[in-house]
């Protein structure tokens, strides 16, 4: 019952007012970041990254896991009300919510949404309370060679998994590993790629350049077409459920938490997968498959349940390995570092109060989920109200005196700039975003650990194939590369996930 | 062929080609251990390797967007129009000062995109840059350039 003490020290820090407050402002950001389309949590997450800064650590990661969470929730609305996915994890809602809101049943789909959201996002908390210590202990044991696998393991899996091109992904992911290059060489402190310029012997910042791609290419997205929104309008009465539609669902939030959380703790997959695999596994066990698209409410609680789940499954990869499995937590691994904190298992012995304290928190973000999303729905539709001419701008100039708060550096300013139109040109032929981000964090725990590796077996590179843990990784990773040539030539049908995963 | 598929690839290319330039400058060795060339040259056979099959790919047709949703002549400008204000909200930042930037900003970009409602042009811009001037400024202390408004304490 040693998870007992730990979760009550945890409740103890993420009770005290500022952490409440800090849950609270995450969850409603999260909520609206996720409501309006187009912004998704990466994106949300990014831009306001330079908030946190004067916070303490435990503080920030809670408001930004808030955001997380609460982006999964908030995107519903907009699926449900508009027919417009809020952000990619909320695809398939919009094919059978809003077909219920057609029908007049917008309040049970969103109703339906919360307490899947709720009853998944409480139990992928759950399995992470329980899972993390012994994945941490275990990891414990692993030396440079391990962590170069897992790593590599981590990148391989974001770049060739996600994205309608394998190749996009891989260029994306060696472009990230060629900026992480920039700075001091990590063992010899010999300055790399910095063109005499002194303010990149530091590296290139991590801040302007997630920034740039999330926050200036989505306002740059956001402007290049006009949308036409019309928001359905619902009320609080509206809201109310029956026992058949709770029947109907019952089996449907558990199957696609299940789902969810799996999928979560992969690398590479992510919220998007989890909730298109959610939605095919019961259409697949439905005795009346020909009812989905038609408005049937197992259609809206499996994905909304499963992109829930898969939030605190991915939460433990970060936390136990230090290694994140999408573009949404490799921001955060990013913003961790830059408080000098760094995920991995000495995290759960040497900062118990930040785990627990955050993992905590999520239990407490969630009940306030239920809550905002049942009772304050007609507030968030609200917010959706106000027009992209104004929004757009100001998203634009939020991040950029966010990004010159962090160093006052107008040389930040110009990288996000540029990034900016490079985030917004990958997304318009479909090069993912997230590979680069996750290359760039890693890339130098990433070459510190390959070249101590080799140092250990002076220059045998077998060292990560003979050792029993990174051998099996590596092999996965073969595995992993190998699967697009297996997909073209004997699997013909797979089905391509979206670059937007996150 | 789709072109913007293949100058993506060519630039792909090109930016391979220049961290190999770079790489080749770093010794691959250091004492019979990896040194700092070692991985930057590794990653610049990556891309090269990626570039090449991007290119290919793109000229066979086997590589492309799917359903690219390239914008119209007006979202181009809008685009375009963003880039060059936040350029010269850049430049103008140190000498006028954040918040007449911001204001001028806001103002120029929502009277760009479509706001003709006075009451928005008048209120949104300043409202907007006292806002973030509260947050940043006051609340998180951040030294924002003050320019020509030095009399704010």
């Amino acid at each position: 019952m040693e998870f007992l003490d730990h979760l009550s020290l945890g409740f103890s820090i993420a009770l005290s007012p500022v952490n409440l407050l800090f849950v609270t402002l995450g969850v409603v950001v999260g909520t609206l970041i996720g409501a309006l389309p187009g912004i998704g949590p990466v994106a949300g997450i990014a831009i306001l990254l330079p908030l946190v800064f004067g916070m303490n650590p435990i503080s920030a990661m809670i408001l930004m896991c808030g955001i997380y969470y609460g982006c999964m929730y908030g995107g519903t609305i907009t699926s449900v009300l508009m027919n417009v996915p809020g952000e990619s994890s909320t695809i398939m809602t919009c094919v059978d919510g809003y077909a219920m809101a057609r029908k007049g049943r917008a309040g049970p789909a969103l109703t339906i949404s919360a307490i899947g959201s709720f009853v998944a996002g409480t139990f992928s908390v759950v399995m992470l309370t329980l899972l993390a210590p012994p994945i941490a202990e275990a990891a414990l044991s692993f030396g440079p060679p391990e962590y170069f696998a897992l790593m590599v393991l981590g990148l391989t899996a974001v770049s060739g998994l996600t994205g309608s091109s394998t190749a996009k992904g891989y260029a994306m992911a060696f472009i990230g590993l060629a900026l992480a290059m920039v700075g001091l060489d990590p063992m010899t402190a010999d300055p790399r790629f910095n063109f005499q310029n002194l303010e990149l012997m530091d590296g290139v910042g991590f801040l302007p350049i997630a920034v740039g791609l999330f926050g200036i290419g989505t306002v740059l997205g956001m402007i290049d077409e006009t949308l036409h929104m019309e928001v359905m309008k619902t009320t609080l009465r509206e809201m109310i459920i029956t026992k058949k539609d709770l029947k109907d669902s019952a089996m449907p939030i558990a199957r696609g938490t299940i789902i969810g959380f799996v999928i979560g703790v992969l690398p590479g997959a992510g919220a998007t997968i989890a909730s298109f695999l959610a939605y095919a596994t019961e259409k697949r066990l439905s005795k009346t498959p020909e009812l989905f698209g038609t408005g049937i409410i197992a259609g809206v609680a499996a994905p909304e349940s499963a992109n829930n789940a898969s939030t605190g499954g991915a939460m433990i990869p970060l936390l136990t390995l230090g290694i994140p499995g999408s573009g949404t937590t490799a921001v955060m691994l990013g913003a961790l570092t830059l408080f000098s904190l760094q995920p991995g298992p000495l995290l759960f012995t040497k900062n118990p109060d930040f785990v627990w304290g955050l993992i905590a928190s999520m239990y407490i973000g969630n009940v306030m989920l239920l809550v905002l999303n049942t009772a304050f729905v007609p507030a968030f539709v609200a917010v959706l109200r106000v027009p992209y001419t104004v929004l757009a701008p100001l998203i634009a100039i939020f991040c950029v005196v966010g990004v010159y708060s962090v160093n006052y550096s107008v040389l930040d300013l110009w990288l996000m700039l540029g990034f900016g139109l490079i985030g917004y040109l990958a997304n318009k032929l479909d090069y993912p975003l997230a590979p680069l981000v996750l290359a760039l964090v890693l890339g130098g725990p990433l070459e510190v650990a390959m070249r101590q590796s080799l140092k250990m077996s002076q220059t045998d590179p077998s060292i990560f194939f003979v050792r029993p843990v990174s051998g099996v990784i590596m092999a996965i990773v073969i595995a992993v590369m190998l699967w697009p040539l297996v997909r073209r030539y004997f699997i013909k049908t797979a089905p391509i996930i979206p670059a937007a995963e996150a | 062929m789709h072109k913007a598929e293949v100058v993506a690839g060519a630039l792909v290319l090109a930016f391979g080609a220049s961290v190999l330039a770079g790489a080749l400058q770093f010794p691959f060795l250091l004492e019979g251990v990896p040194g700092p060339g070692f991985l930057p040259l590794l990653i610049s056979f990556g891309i090269l390797s990626s570039g090449v099959v991007l290119i290919t790919g793109s000229i066979r047709g086997t590589i492309k967007t799917e359903n690219p949703r390239w914008a119209a002549l007006a979202g181009w400008r809008r685009v375009g129009l963003m880039l060059a204000s936040m350029t010269a909200a850049f430049l103008l930042l140190e000498l006028l000062g954040f918040l007449i930037v911001t204001t001028l900003f806001m103002g120029v970009m929502i009277f760009c995109l479509g706001v003709r409602s006075w009451r928005v042009l008048a209120t949104v811009p300043v409202l907007s840059a006292i806002a973030l001037y509260a947050v940043f400024a006051v609340w998180l202390r951040v030294p924002l350039p003050k320019g020509i408004i030095t009399f704010i304490g």
